[in-house]
């Protein structure tokens, strides 16, 4: 059924009308270059970004008050910014982006779910949590007191939290987390699994715990640190690497072949430092507490 | 009178800007020029003079309301300042890293000491100003977040006393340094979270 | 009461407006005759010692004693000055300079005695801008030409020209 011009001429105002008004909830879909970029602002709520092959940008938006509140959607095929405005309230916000797209992610308290984006993500958030399932190119993250969780695979992976814990899974080759409080896990795949196991690794905390479980790339180094958590690492006992290990005031016990701690040379503390191979053939793994137990065990 | 092309010569002589060669070649014009040695004699009073003008002349009227209304008028944290002090933070880790990796790159290096005592003092006043804005924001914060905040603070400021007495009592020690630097930098991040959440 | 300046400037960086009066009043006299000399425009002089204490206020956190308080301010008060300078000559605003005696003479001012004093100043405040500007932060302040290229965005050789230059024409006013 043809409409009249005027017909037409309403539903464009309409629509243009809704961009600016209050709303209860939005469907949107404009197109975005297989590279383009998204920038998502969504305070509260949840917040769900997934990859697709479509070289377009689709945005779902649920207000959760009635009466709804106000959404942005300002851009062109190569960047966009979807704006939820604080004063909107809880909003359940999915986003389907190309899965190349460069994703930068800024919440207070929403929870966060990526998946299937396989370009850079940056992500920064207040309280929520954030989980990130995929292969993303490169990862950057940050949480005060919500907990991170990465599975999958990344070739780069920065995660910063206060006080919430980080939970790294998969084959990644750089990975650096850093927290002062929470609690670090990291589950690296070897490529006995078809990772390449972790090249570059380095974890720090202050009272939380490292465990670091799972296989190290030839030539790759981990660095953890802490200075009263617990440290453990877990490797296959067949793990060719050289351990440094010291600690001021905690205890080393390792399990790890006979090699036993000795007293620190500085006076306190212990030292343990031994290879399991020839010296320099394979990897580096370095642990440093101030009065955190460290634990050498096999997986 | 002055020679003409004499006269940015004879102001760098009279400001002691020549090198020596140039000097010795003006003074010998001098000693025939007598329309020269007059001009080196007024350029160096009118130096003189110049440089004992009053250094200090009070306003013919007191300025201090106008400016007392407009520095009050000022909003105590208005955003600007927040920015500029997370850009403070974000120079002070900057300072500290570059300090810490100059400090704890192999191999150790004999200097250390004063080098150590430097960064330590740069992180004291970056966090001392990242200290003062934590107590200024507090009330623009969430309580949920400042809670976060201060217990957390509480746990990295108790890491720092720790590893700062023992680095007292060995402070050779440049584990111990690399884990006070480690915790030091904790602790500036947290400020930053601070200063960030605040402008926010 | 004599107040500790390191003190002062501690308090007045946590918002105390009395400290920050204080040190307002020991320091005024020397902002004031810098913008004086600067500006040679006593309405215009006032307005930016003005700006340069709201400035030297907002600016006080950014104030980390490496050097003396005074030399800071004075510093940020050159760059209220030339900064003012600058944005009227973009805003197309032609600076006059008003070659106003009255201004630099203070009954029973202490330090204008000799008539060579009063009339170097009239000389000063009759050159031109770029000239005066030059000849007061190097000759009367004592900036480097590095320093006060700096300052006025131009050239250190510039710079010299200016100073130069400014010399010349005082020397020709002052003999005449």
């Amino acid at each position: 059924m043809m409409r009249t011009g005027k017909g037409w001429l309403g539903v464009a105002l309409a629509l243009l009308a809704r961009q600016a008004t209050a709303q209860t909830r939005v469907d949107e879909r404009w197109p975005l270059d297989s590279g383009g970029a998204v920038r998502i602002v969504s305070p509260l709520g949840r917040i769900r970004v997934l990859g697709w092959d479509a070289d377009s940008l689709a945005v779902s938006v649920r207000f959760e008050q009635r009466g709804g509140g106000r959404f942005s959607a300002a851009g062109d095929a190569h960047v966009r910014k979807l704006v939820v405005d604080p004063a909107a309230g809880s909003a359940e916000l999915e986003v389907h982006v190309p899965r190349g797209a460069t994703v930068w992610l800024k919440s207070v308290s929403a929870r966060i779910d990526i998946e299937g984006v396989d370009g850079t993500l940056d992500v920064s958030s207040q309280g929520g949590s954030i989980r990130v399932l995929g292969t993303p190119r490169d990862v950057t993250a940050e949480t005060m007191d919500g907990s991170v969780e990465l599975a999958g695979g990344t070739a780069r992976a920065r995660v910063k939290t206060v006080s919430g814990d980080i939970l790294l899974r998969g084959a990644s080759q750089d990975l650096a987390a850093s927290t002062l409080s929470g609690h670090i896990v990291v589950r690296a795949a070897g490529w006995q699994r078809g990772g390449t196991g972790v090249q570059r690794g380095k974890f720090a905390s202050v009272t939380g715990d490292i465990s670091f479980d799972g296989e190290l790339g030839r030539g790759g180094g981990v660095e953890l640190e802490s200075q009263s958590g617990r440290v453990v690492v877990r490797v296959p006992a067949t793990t060719i690497a050289d351990f440094d290990v010291l600690t001021i005031g905690g205890a080393i016990t390792n399990h790890l072949g006979d090699a036993q701690p000795k007293p620190g040379t500085a006076g306190t503390g212990q030292e343990l430092r031994f290879s399991t191979g020839a010296v320099g053939s394979g990897a580096q793994i370095t642990a440093r507490t101030f009065k955190g137990a460290i634990l050498l065990e096999p997986k | 009178m002055m020679c003409p092309h004499m006269d940015a010569q004879l102001n760098e002589y009279v400001d002691g800007t020549l090198a020596a060669r140039d000097r010795a070649s003006v003074e010998a014009h001098l000693a025939e020029c007598a329309g020269c040695r007059a001009a080196v004699a007024e350029l160096r009073s009118l130096a003189a003079a110049a440089a004992t003008l009053p250094k200090s002349v009070e306003p013919g009227r007191d300025l201090w309301a106008a400016i007392e209304t407009r520095i009050r008028q000022r909003a105590p944290r208005n955003v600007q300042r927040v920015w500029w002090f997370g850009a403070l933070a974000a120079a002070a880790v900057l300072v500290l890293a570059f300090g810490i990796y100059r400090l704890t790159a192999r191999p150790p290096d004999r200097r250390m000491g004063e080098g150590w005592v430097a960064v330590q003092a740069d992180f004291d006043r970056a966090t001392n100003e990242l200290g003062v804005i934590l107590a200024a924001e507090r009330g623009r914060l969430r309580p949920g977040t400042v809670a976060v905040l201060e217990r957390n603070l509480a746990v990295i400021d108790a890491a720092i006393a720790e590893s700062r007495a023992a680095l007292a009592r060995d402070p050779a020690n440049t584990e111990l340094r690399r884990l006070f630097a480690a915790a030091s930098r904790q602790k500036v991040e947290l400020l930053q979270w601070v200063t960030r959440v605040a402008a926010s | 009461m004599h107040s500790d300046p390191t003190d002062l400037i501690h308090r007045a960086r946590q918002g105390d407006r009395a400290a920050f009066e204080t040190l307002y009043h020991a320091h005024v006299g020397r902002v004031y005759a810098l913008c004086l000399r600067l500006t040679a425009d006593r309405a215009l002089a006032e307005e930016r010692t003005q700006d340069a204490f709201v400035r030297a206020w907002e600016r006080l956190a950014t104030f980390r004693g490496e050097s003396a308080f005074s030399s800071w301010l004075y510093r940020l008060t050159v760059n209220e000055v030339l900064l003012g300078r600058r944005a009227e000559r973009r805003r197309g605003a032609r600076i006059v300079t008003t070659d106003d005696p009255a201004a630099l003479e203070r009954p029973g001012a202490a330090s204008v005695a000799a008539g060579t004093a009063l009339d170097l100043e009239r000389a000063v405040a009759a050159l031109p801008p770029g000239a005066r500007e030059v000849f007061v932060l190097h000759d009367v302040e004592g900036y480097r030409h590095e320093e006060i290229a700096q300052l006025t965005g131009v050239a250190v050789g510039t710079s010299k020209a200016q100073l130069f230059r400014a010399r010349r024409l005082l020397r020709e006013a002052l003999n005449r």
